[in-house]
């Protein structure tokens, strides 16, 4: 039982070519990470003390992992309890005719650019959260979480509503036939069920957390090392991502900050890649051909 | 009694988280509405020299015409493959855990990805042609799962009709596959457009240069973007610009991409009521 | 009498399932032969041997040989595009492509380097004889899915003779339709056998009474019976024929 090609095959093998080309990007991304970081720990660069000071050599990564921890942390505080409690707000309390137009502002949230965020955070929340709590300058931890929980919020709202929404009617049906309430039909039947879509989707959240530049940047405070507790949200705190970002301005290629960088934009990647192999498995991806 | 009292304060508390979110939102528009003043099209039109924002907001608009153009038939034909050609096959599977992870990628470690392989392996240096190529990787995710997306939406009883009729998979896919599919195809252009038009970190070191000062000439030139601009005079540069043309900054990048992010929702919409046969 | 398809010891397994157990079917040139049988005895599986569309199916594993004038569909160097453009198909539910009525009847022309004035001109003689052009003359740039079921169905039949195959397989073209339409559907097959080499695939006896020459009854995946439809209906000659026939089982 044979097939003669020709033609077909020949376009198979360009598109085949064409999807590869996603494996090679990914591939050379983490390629050139890992090799210009692996002279940082070759030459013992990174250490682990509360220091992140270029211009003496000093790169101690608790500075900058326990920052972004502390933001991260602190971002999905806010918007996880305001991400899953608006999500059953617009995919259970909500009539059907208003849920596209709900859908579009938490929609309008996520389309605004990261730089945005980080301006609105510089010249009001920072200025606000200083005057709060009487502080010479406002860029601290607390303003990077409250910024980074605005900026994630749109993920776990629009993931966690899918999958509320793709609870089966006939589950919630049950119950309530049984004589349940509407939240007690939600607590035990239609959340448990949603439980991994938006345990995952708070997942993806801490993701984008964790990989966020632009905005912690402007609203963190950046300095060399952090002044207080890890619990201190007051004090300023200097992330992974925004270490890297203003590194890179200054630091010369092959030098010792520069492996240094790459070496934390190694972690980073680990960090994230763990964070989403983690919410993946929650999800199951299957994808399928629809069957008429 | 207290079954009722729960559900009424259930409601009442998701209400108000949702409209938390509602005032956050309205909350940065009215942030942002200063700027409006400053929306003259003198200010759009006007060069960075003369207090306008031409050159950010062409710059912009190179990067992602350029990085569309590129990304478009790579994410296309990828998408075609792992739907219509090898569904089943390793390379399919590999290629879309390769998307997810692809999609999580934070865009810090793109901009350093971009820098050494376009900037300094492939020599390009600093420029509009190194933001391409580094969008181009950015945007490939989203185009991929866009297209994936709308091919998957087309039922099996049309690929059989067409081969049944006696036509090869190519010509399934050219005369009747893509061409159904082609609006969710550029609702996906769109999208990636979106996404880039509002994206600092990425070409902080590929694309944007520090002193750079016009539109650029060549491909190799660096290039201004709105985000770019924004983010220099906010960090590094505070004063340099007042307050009402730092806020018509801000206004013109967020017009910039709602306009996009819109244009891709309303054809997503538009897309789906056509195939609700 | 002269065959023009015929299944050698047509094996099809689904996975573990073996669905279809050495079937030989003959398909008698220019007749109506139909293929009746219980619900998953094989009837749609075998169809899909005759023009290798059960090479789309996932899994599907075929074993043993099936002929079109006396040679190999499934030899190593027949190209199945190749099969399909001789052998067409009509399927159980309409399945118009996404596309105006026109470019519907259109495209198996197109793909054949059909052009031009004769394109338009074969499109129309395929809608006349699908008894269609009436309806749709004067709306041939709509969209195929305006059209009712029935003729949707007339669509993809004018569709299939357009290319003028040399055999017609239709998977139960009318178990979508309405009685009245099908029984003009009916009429229509039965005009086109003077023409086409046609094997209909029906769950319903009185229709393959109706408009079949020959007929095959298939269970659990055996070719139990084949026989003119006269005898085989008024003279069956196995038990299980028979047993079927007064509607035993379904």
């Amino acid at each position: 039982m044979g097939l003669k090609g020709g033609r077909t095959d020949a376009f198979k093998l360009i598109f085949g070519v064409c999807a590869f080309i996603s494996v090679v990007i990914l591939f050379l991304i983490i390629a050139f990470t890992l090799k210009n970081a692996v002279p940082a720990f070759y030459r013992k660069l990174l250490t682990f003390e509360n220091l992140w000071a270029a211009e003496y050599n000093k790169f101690g990564l608790y500075t900058l992992v326990a920052s972004t921890a502390i933001v991260s942390a602190g971002s999905l505080a806010i918007s996880t309890p305001i991400g899953i409690l608006s999500a059953l707000f617009i995919a259970k309390f909500t009539p059907s005719y208003l849920r596209d137009a709900f859908k579009t502002v938490v929609e309008f949230l996520a389309m605004i650019p990261s730089v945005i965020y980080g301006f609105i955070g510089y010249m009001f929340l920072a200025p606000a959260v200083a005057r709060l709590f009487g502080l010479n300058f406002g860029q601290n931890a607390l303003s990077a979480s409250i910024v980074l929980a605005v900026m994630v919020v749109p993920t776990i709202v629009s993931l966690s509503t899918e999958v509320i929404m793709s609870v089966p009617r006939e589950y919630e049906e049950a119950a309530m036939a049984l004589g349940a309430r509407g939240w007690q039909t939600l607590l035990h039947v239609t959340i448990p069920t949603a439980m991994p879509g938006i345990v995952s989707s708070v997942m993806l959240a801490f993701g984008r957390a964790i990989g966020e530049t632009i905005a912690v940047l402007m609203v963190a405070g950046c300095p060399t090392k952090l002044s207080g507790p890890i619990w201190n949200f007051l004090q300023p705190v200097y992330p992974m991502t925004a270490a890297i970002a203003m590194g890179m301005g200054e630091a010369e290629a092959g030098g010792a900050h520069y492996h240094a960088l790459f070496a934390v934009a190694a972690i980073l990647l680990v960090f994230v890649f763990v964070v989403n192999f983690a919410a993946d498995i929650l999800r199951g991806r299957a994808p399928r051909r629809m069957v008429a | 009694m207290r079954g009722r009292f729960v559900d009424k304060m259930l409601t009442a508390v998701c209400g108000l988280s949702f409209t938390l979110l509602a005032l956050a939102l309205v909350g940065l528009l009215y942030i942002l509405s200063p700027g409006l003043k400053t929306l003259t099209p003198s200010f759009l039109f006007l060069s960075i020299h003369e207090g306008g924002v031409l050159e950010p907001t062409v710059g912009t608009i190179y990067l992602f015409a350029g990085g569309a153009a590129i990304v478009a038939p790579i994410g296309t034909f990828t998408a075609v493959y792992m739907v219509e050609y090898a569904p089943k096959s390793l390379l399919t599977r590999l290629v879309d855990r390769t998307i997810n992870n692809l999609a999580g990628v934070p865009s810090i470690i793109f901009g350093l990805f971009g820098f050494t392989f376009f900037c300094k392996f492939m020599g390009l240096g600093v420029s509009l042609l190194s933001g391409w190529l580094t969008m181009a990787c950015m945007m490939l995710p989203i185009m991929v799962r866009s297209v994936e997306e709308v091919l998957r939406t087309v039922p099996e009883s049309v690929r059989e009709a067409s081969l049944s009729l006696g036509a090869t998979k190519w010509q399934t896919v050219r005369h009747v596959i893509l061409p159904a599919v082609m609006p969710g195809i550029l609702t996906g252009i769109v999208l990636s457009m979106a996404r880039i038009s509002g994206e600092t970190a990425a070409i902080l070191f590929t694309a944007c240069f520090y002193t750079m000062r016009g539109l650029p000439r060549t491909v190799l030139d660096p290039v201004l973007t709105l985000t770019y601009y924004l983010f220099i005079h906010v960090v590094a540069k505070p004063g340099e610009l007042d307050m009402p043309s730092l806020f018509g900054l801000a206004l013109t990048l967020f017009m910039v991409t709602i306009t996009l992010s819109s244009a891709a929702f309303a054809l997503r919409a538009y897309f789906r009521r056509r195939w609700r046969i | 009498m002269k065959f023009k398809m015929e299944t050698v010891d047509l094996n099809v397994w689904y996975g573990r399932n073996h669905v279809l157990r050495d079937v030989c079917f003959k398909v008698p040139e220019r007749r109506v032969t139909a293929v009746i049988g219980p619900s998953g005895c094989g009837k749609s599986t075998l169809l899909r041997c005759l023009n290798r569309m059960i090479e789309t199916v996932n899994g599907a594993r075929v074993k043993g040989d099936v002929l079109l004038d006396g040679r190999s569909i499934y030899d190593s160097n027949v190209d199945a595009v190749e099969v399909r453009k001789k052998v067409g198909m009509v399927f159980q539910k309409p399945n118009p492509l996404p596309k105006s009525i026109f470019e519907n009847v259109a495209f198996g022309l197109k793909i054949r380097g059909v052009r031009g004035a004769e394109l338009v001109r074969r499109v129309e003689e395929a809608l006349r004889d699908a008894e269609l052009w009436e309806d749709v003359k004067d709306r041939l740039t709509e969209s195929a899915f305006k059209l009712s079921v029935g003729q949707q169905q007339r669509l993809c039949i004018a569709r299939a003779i357009a290319v003028r195959p040399e055999v017609i397989l239709m998977d139960e073209p009318c178990s979508a339709l309405d009685p009245i339409t099908s029984a003009k559907i009916e009429q229509l097959i039965r005009k086109l056998s003077a023409e086409y080499t046609i094997v209909v695939v029906t769950h319903n006896m009185q229709q393959a009474r109706r408009i079949s020459d020959y007929t095959a009854f298939l269970y659990m995946g055996r070719l139990v019976e084949w026989n003119s439809t006269k005898e085989l209906f008024e003279r069956p000659e196995k038990e299980l024929t028979k047993s079927y026939l007064r509607g035993m089982f379904g």
